[in-house]
């Protein structure tokens, strides 16, 4: 049974204009112990996908149907309080921008104290002897000094560690990491990629990692869901995808990246539509060079293949509808 | 910490120069002179321009207005060093004695008012911004503006003609501290007496702050909810309560300390409005009357009473925003 399992998320935002989607049908499995990236560009509902699964979704987001299943409960059916229960404690998140994530007016030691009294019922001697040890492990030297600090006191790179020290205070399961390195410095970057590597090593949690950088999925991930315009456009392992792309948009994100390793940019042109501005059919039919007539009205269906990658995309469809399809749209 | 405190304390010796040297300058400079009231009381006996003349000698001597102004200035520093501010023009007795009568009643109706605007304001402004967009939110805006924008003078009018006595109800006396004979009654019984007159005066000096303050806790607790570290508190999973106190609050609460700065000069110098409007003996009035009757003594007196103790809270204010916001450090 996979630790998570997530199926058919949908997740809308509500506004003056009627409802836009942000997230449509997204689906993946996480097992236990493995790395799976979520990956796209900005506004492509990774974000929205991962608050979905914390269950911190804005008051004016509403989540469409789908199921999410973590450790074989159905976390859509659970209460509020039940959930509560679980953030922070058998799942737990770190976010992109570490310097606001954490509360300015409390040491850091404090609030990794104040979450180990709040899930592992410590007292407060003991939650904060464990929040110096947990600082300490997280490769922080003079831990006993740093945990009195507050956050605008300490670097970038020390609070993304710092965070991580109370993302795995109580041992969750799943670590959701949402960019847990785009706000740092390239040399910061690689040592907290690094240190997520060694604790999952140590603990055995999985890891649910939020990104847009394909050189980090590359080095981390097992698995990988490419995503765009709020859909799943291509998964599979991670092998797979960095040697043969099926989506031409995974094949523009590589090429933009290998474009910048021989000094030419390889763009792909256009721009993310916006939520409740995707158009018709393949959300991706106008940025794509590939395009077919069908790919401007019906969507491509999820398909399978045998290493359990998968793509939506036309080009691979086999039976692909006659050009005429008139009055057959969904 | 303490040398900020320190030189922040010698910074206020200039300070306090400048104030009272304006003071002084700037109310002799006023028209009417004490010498003026003397003249007006003596009117009745003496008619003979010889005799006027006279009062006019003796008084200007008997208070040192013949000599220049920066003399009579460099004198009153003098004796001030030693805490003498010298007789009242009005009714001879010694401007600290007097000082020391009011002062207490100004701060005893001020501190309550500022406890009540805080504790009032600051869970009303929190309320407000966890039920934005509810009915309550509503309601709790559309009062809080109606009061901001009420003038306390009129408002102190119609609770008089309304509340007390006149020709509606009468719920509350409308003059002075105490009951007449209220020495008698037990300690329990003085202080309800004493709340019971305070009551109206006390929702004048309070409603016009307690809706500022609400306004301007719902602003930031709106702000500090959208930060990103509720959202940290939120994904692990303390219970909304702490979120909204412990985390959203605590840093809302920043501003609302710091314009407790703004609140203290009133604390001590009284408002003239109500304490007149209410026959309150407070340091408002008292102040008002010095001003009316040239009292130069005693509005020096009041001056530097009040400036110093305005000064000693704004260092307060300032120190206090350093215990709040741990970003903050006084060099």
């Amino acid at each position: 049974m996979p630790l998570l399992e997530v199926n058919n998320l949908s997740v809308a935002f509500s506004g003056e204009s009627g409802d836009a989607p942000a997230v449509q049908e997204v689906s993946f499995c996480l097992e236990n112990g493995k790395t799976l990236a979520l990956v796209g560009e900005s506004g492509c509902g990774k974000t929205v996908t991962a608050l979905a699964l914390m269950d911190l979704l804005p008051p004016n987001a509403r989540k469409n149907g789908g199921s999410i299943r973590f450790e074989g409960r159905e976390l859509t059916e659970m209460s509020a309080v039940e959930r509560r229960g679980l953030c922070g404690s058998r799942m737990a998140m770190i976010f992109q921008e570490p310097m606001t994530a954490m509360n300015p007016v409390y040491p850091v030691g404090a609030q990794i104290a104040a979450v180990l009294r709040l899930h592992r019922g410590m007292d407060k001697d003991a939650a904060w002897a464990e929040a110096v040890a947990l600082i300490r492990r997280v490769g922080i030297a003079d831990a006993e000094r740093r945990a009195r600090q507050y956050p605008h006191e300490l670097s970038g790179g020390m609070l993304q560690r710092i965070m991580i020290a109370m993302a795995i205070s109580c041992r969750p399961a799943l670590l959701i990491a949402d960019e847990p390195t785009t706000a740092l410095d390239v040399t910061v970057q690689a040592q907290i990629l690094a240190l997520l590597g060694t604790i999952q090593e140590e603990t055995g949690m999985s890891l649910l990692l939020i990104t847009h950088d394909l050189g980090v999925v590359a080095e981390t991930a097992d698995d990988v869901c490419v995503m765009y315009a709020g859909r799943i456009v291509e998964t599979g392992p991670v092998d797979g995808i960095i040697a043969s792309p099926r989506h031409p948009y995974t094949q523009g994100l590589l090429a933009a990246r290998r474009g910048g390793e021989s000094r030419r940019f390889a763009g792909i042109p256009g721009s993310v539509p916006e939520p409740g501005a995707v158009p018709p059919g393949c959300p991706f039919h106008p940025r794509c060079a590939q395009a077919k007539p069908v790919c401007s009205h019906e969507l491509p269906a999820a398909l399978k293949f045998t290493d359990g990658s998968g793509v939506s995309c036309w080009l691979y469809e086999a039976s692909e509808p006659d050009g005429d399809t008139e009055g057959a749209g969904p | 910490m303490r040398a900020y405190v320190i030189r922040r304390m010698l910074l206020a010796v200039p300070t306090f120069l400048g104030i009272s040297l304006l003071t002084f300058v700037l109310i002799q400079l006023a028209p009417g002179s004490p010498i003026a009231f003397r003249l007006r009381a003596a009117d009745g006996a003496m008619r003979s321009d010889a005799a006027t003349q006279e009062i006019i000698r003796q008084t200007r001597e008997l208070y040192g207005l013949d000599k220049p102004i920066g003399v009579q200035y460099l004198l009153w520093l003098k004796r001030m060093a030693t805490l003498d501010f010298g007789n009242s023009m009005k009714d001879q007795r010694p401007v600290m004695e007097k000082i020391g009568e009011a002062l207490p009643i100004t701060l005893q109706l001020n501190l309550i008012s500022i406890l009540l605007v805080y504790l009032i304001s600051i869970p009303l402004g929190v309320y407000s911004a966890t039920h934005r967009q509810h009915f309550s939110d509503t309601v709790i805006t559309l009062t809080l503006f109606m009061l901001y924008s009420m003038p306390v003078f009129w408002v102190a009018m119609l609770l008089i003609l309304f509340l007390g006595g006149g020709d509606y109800l009468n719920w509350f006396p409308i003059y002075g501290l105490n009951s007449p004979g209220a020495q008698g009654l037990s300690r329990g019984a003085w202080i309800l007496d004493r709340l019971w007159h305070m009551a109206l005066p006390l929702f004048c000096l309070t409603y016009g702050s307690l809706a500022f303050l609400a306004r301007y806790m719902r602003a930031g607790m709106l702000d500090a909810l959208n930060q990103d570290f509720v959202r940290t508190a939120r994904a692990y999973g303390f219970p909304e309560r702490t979120v909204i106190w412990k985390h959203a609050a605590r840093n809302a609460l920043i501003p609302i300390v710091t314009l407790l700065g703004g609140l203290l000069p009133a604390l001590i110098g009284g408002s003239v409005i109500i304490e007149t409007i209410f026959s309150i003996p407070g340091m408002g009035r008292l102040a008002f009357e010095a001003v009316l009757s040239r009292d130069y003594p005693l509005i020096m007196g009041e001056v530097t009473i009040a400036s110093l103790l305005t000064l000693a809270g704004l260092l307060i204010s300032d120190v206090l925003y350093v215990v709040v916001d741990p970003r903050i450090s006084l060099k």
